[in-house]
């Protein structure tokens, strides 16, 4: 998958993020409940903190790792 | 223990007995509060969802009665998953008359939300932000005064593995007061009441690299290099370390302990130990290496060559051989069996299949031991918050066969006991996944006694006999998956998992854990080794032992090309599958098994029929037909890979 590095402020999945870029939550398409469990909700900042074998994510002081179909749900405002 | 099923109908607690519901994320401690107040242990582990059951307990304040329930983790109350299924209809059922939320005390946002859900229930509240130790270590404050006056219920600090605040959690437990949520959503009131009460203050400057991490490096070092001597048979330190103590003493126990604890498990085990105890910086940077491709391969590597140190080869050959031979053997067998007059009596107990002799034998001297350096290790793997990288590494391995990283943690649990990882499979958000996984622990995941016999009798041959096994089986656990995909496609539940931090395990904890899982396993397994042992010896008695080889022979004998006594071992793997074992161990040890004959005996043994508990557990999960329709299909399909194996390895001429 293209992860190039997205233009701050850009809009983007939160898939296409690469490693070490950050972005502010804009919208979750789906699966709502489930991700603002793990602090994915408008608004929230997230972190990639690695790509493969398995897509970390840190919200905050919370890390955790999704697949990427998940992650395709999640838009960011790039930073 | 007081480990009570979900009786949703019925409440427990008797007339003026006061119930408080233990609720909150996975992994943030609440089976260590529950402990502390009940003084009553259930397993506590750095990984999410190790609770899949309700657990009651009874604790006593000023003569005040309270019944204690820890429920499993759960990430809301909608019944996503069956844990959460289960947490939401005990709250809504059992109306208690507090809820304890217990937290993260690092993770303010989420465990917000989570108040928020529980607040819409209109029940008394307390938190407990637990785990403040970990909190300050990443440079966090939480103003838990304030914190308190805006929800208007209680909010107690703690750090329960240490009892700290326990008392004060006692002292409030009277507590009624209900959360009043602002109509906003709920992550709205959590972001700003969480900015409103959280600080950050300087974290410590990065520690450098120390001591202990060079000294781990080079221990690890030191263990590839004697891994790949012994691979050329090539002179290694091992090597020269046994001859050293050979020379110092002519005790082959001595020997064979001091080198292995000297060659493999002390030089990487100690340092790590002593890293992880002393720097958090290296607890960190170990997290981050642990779940990356490449470090975390290496890591993995590393590890399981460190268990297989500790229980292959410290557990079923040092500690078995001392037990076995010495004990048994040198000191209980030739005097009991001089005490007893030739007859019934000494047969039964000291006998070919005596109580004694094949019942105690087994349990006892060759299983016990390696049992408990598997729940060791384990206990020490599972507290470290290792085995959630591990859960992330494998997502992509378990994605073909229908499942996703979350499997690994039954799969794991699995090598601790098959019947206890298929009541994890719970964890599984579908049934189907639930299905697959149980499937595939039935067939091939060794319990750790069964794991640790193999290891000690593969031990005994070259790498390549164990990596025939070990491949064999993982082969068929990915074919019988991706058949099992295939059938119940699209049933793989979204993948999302908390990454814990590394921490530095509590010994406390992992002794309590390792003495509790073995006195379970001696109540549970050793009455059925004694039962299988008289089993046994009836059925030589009446002669039926030998129509059984008679019959078994075309299939045993012709089929899968093993000596005839091999029917005893199977015929007692299906009360247990690690008293097989241990029967192959024993003939693997009288030379009774050639090389292609202990690899084809101990491959069809792991695959085959789940043990009598287990396939009582999988009746409970999966109803009578399923469960039946498993242990059929295991059993035929273990005899077949057999069969195959065999063909193979000989009409190939492979020499192991």
């Amino acid at each position: 998958m293209n992860r190039d590095r997205p233009q701050p402020g850009s809009r983007v999945r939160l898939s296409r993020l690469p490693e070490g870029a950050a972005g502010r939550v804009s919208r979750v398409e789906g699966r709502t409940e489930l991700l603002a469990a793990y602090c994915v909700y408008p608004g929230s900042r997230l972190q990639v903190r690695q790509t493969f074998p398995t897509l970390v994510v840190a919200a905050r002081d919370l890390e955790f790792a999704l697949e990427e179909k998940l992650a395709r749900l999640v838009w960011v405002v790039a930073e | 223990m007081n480990a009570v099923g979900f009786a949703p109908a019925v409440s427990e607690s008797g007339a003026g007995i006061r119930k408080v519901v233990l609720v909150g994320h996975p992994n943030v401690g609440k089976s260590a509060v529950f402990s502390k107040l009940t003084g009553r242990f259930v397993t506590i582990s750095n990984f999410p969802g190790t609770t899949v059951e309700v657990f009651r307990g009874r604790v006593s304040v000023d003569g005040r009665e309270y019944e204690v329930v820890d429920t499993p983790g759960v990430h809301g109350l909608a019944g996503s998953s069956p844990d959460e299924q289960v947490t939401a209809g005990l709250l809504e059922i059992e109306q208690p008359d507090l809820i304890v939320q217990v937290a993260d005390a690092a993770d303010l946002r989420r465990t917000l939300m989570l108040t928020a859900r529980l607040a819409r229930l209109r029940l008394p509240l307390l938190l407990v932000l637990n785990m403040g130790d970990e909190r300050a270590e990443r440079g966090l404050r939480v103003d838990s005064r304030r914190l308190s006056r805006e929800l208007g219920v209680p909010v107690i600090e703690a750090v329960a593995v240490r009892g700290e605040g326990i008392g004060q959690l006692l002292g409030r437990l009277d507590s009624a007061a209900c959360v009043d949520p602002s109509s906003d959503p709920a992550s709205i009131w959590a972001e700003e009441l969480a900015a409103a009460v959280e600080t950050r203050h300087a974290r410590p400057a990065a520690a450098p690299i120390r001591a202990p991490v060079a000294l781990l490096l080079l221990g690890s070092l030191l263990h590839l290099h004697n891994y790949a001597a012994a691979l050329a048979a090539a002179p290694s330190w091992y090597g020269w370390l046994r001859a050293w103590l050979a020379g110092m003493t002519a005790d082959p126990l001595v020997v064979d302990g001091g080198a292995t604890l000297g060659g493999y498990v002390l030089p990487v085990l100690v340092p790590l130990l002593w890293a992880l105890r002393t720097d958090p910086g290296f607890r960190s940077a170990l997290g981050v290496w642990a779940r990356r491709a490449l470090p975390g391969s290496f890591i993995l590597a590393l590890t399981l060559s460190l268990t297989y140190q500790l229980v292959g080869v410290l557990g079923a050959q040092v500690l078995v051989e001392l037990l076995e031979e010495r004990l048994f053997g040198g000191w209980l067998f030739p005097p009991l069996a001089r005490l007893l007059p030739q007859g019934f009596v000494r047969d039964l107990l000291v006998g070919e299949f005596g109580l004694v002799t094949v019942g105690l034998g087994y349990g006892v001297a060759i299983v016990l031991p390696v049992v408990f350096c598997f729940f060791l290790a384990f206990s020490f793997l599972e507290d470290s918050g290792y085995l959630p990288r591990l859960s992330l590494l494998s997502d992509r391995l378990f994605r073909p066969l229908g499942l996703n990283g979350k499997a690994f943690l039954p799969m794991v649990l699995g090598l601790g006991c098959v019947t206890m990882a298929t009541l994890t499979t719970r964890i599984l958000p579908s049934r189907e996944e639930r299905l697959i996984a149980s499937v595939l622990l039935a067939l091939g995941v060794p319990c750790s006694a069964q794991l640790g016999v193999i290891l000690g009798i593969t031990a005994g041959l070259s790498p390549w006999a164990m990596a025939v096994v070990f491949g064999t089986v993982a082969l068929q656990l990915l074919l019988v998956g991706r058949l099992l995909a295939g059938i119940f496609g699209g049933g793989r539940s979204d993948f999302i998992l908390e990454i814990p931090p590394m921490r530095s395990p509590l010994w406390s904890n992992i002794f309590r854990k390792t003495g509790l899982r073995v006195k379970w396993f001696a109540r549970e397994a050793l009455p059925l080794f004694l039962l299988g042992a008289l089993l046994l010896f009836g059925l030589d008695r009446v002669g039926a032992l030998e129509r059984i080889t008679a019959a078994a022979a075309p299939l045993l004998v012709g089929v899968l090309q093993l000596p005839a006594e091999t029917a005893s071992a199977f015929l007692v793997g299906f009360l247990r599958r690690d008293f097989g074992a241990a029967g192959l161990f024993d003939l693997a040890r009288q030379g009774r098994l050639d090389a292609i004959q202990t690899v084809v005996s101990v491959t069809v043994m792991i695959l085959f029929v789940p043990c009598l508990a287990n396939l009582l557990v999988l009746i409970k999960e999966h109803r009578f037909l399923p469960a039946i329709g498993v242990f059929l299909s295991v059993t035929f399909y273990s005899l077949l890979v057999g069969a195959v194996l065999n063909l193979v390895l000989r009409g190939l001429g492979v020499t192991l």
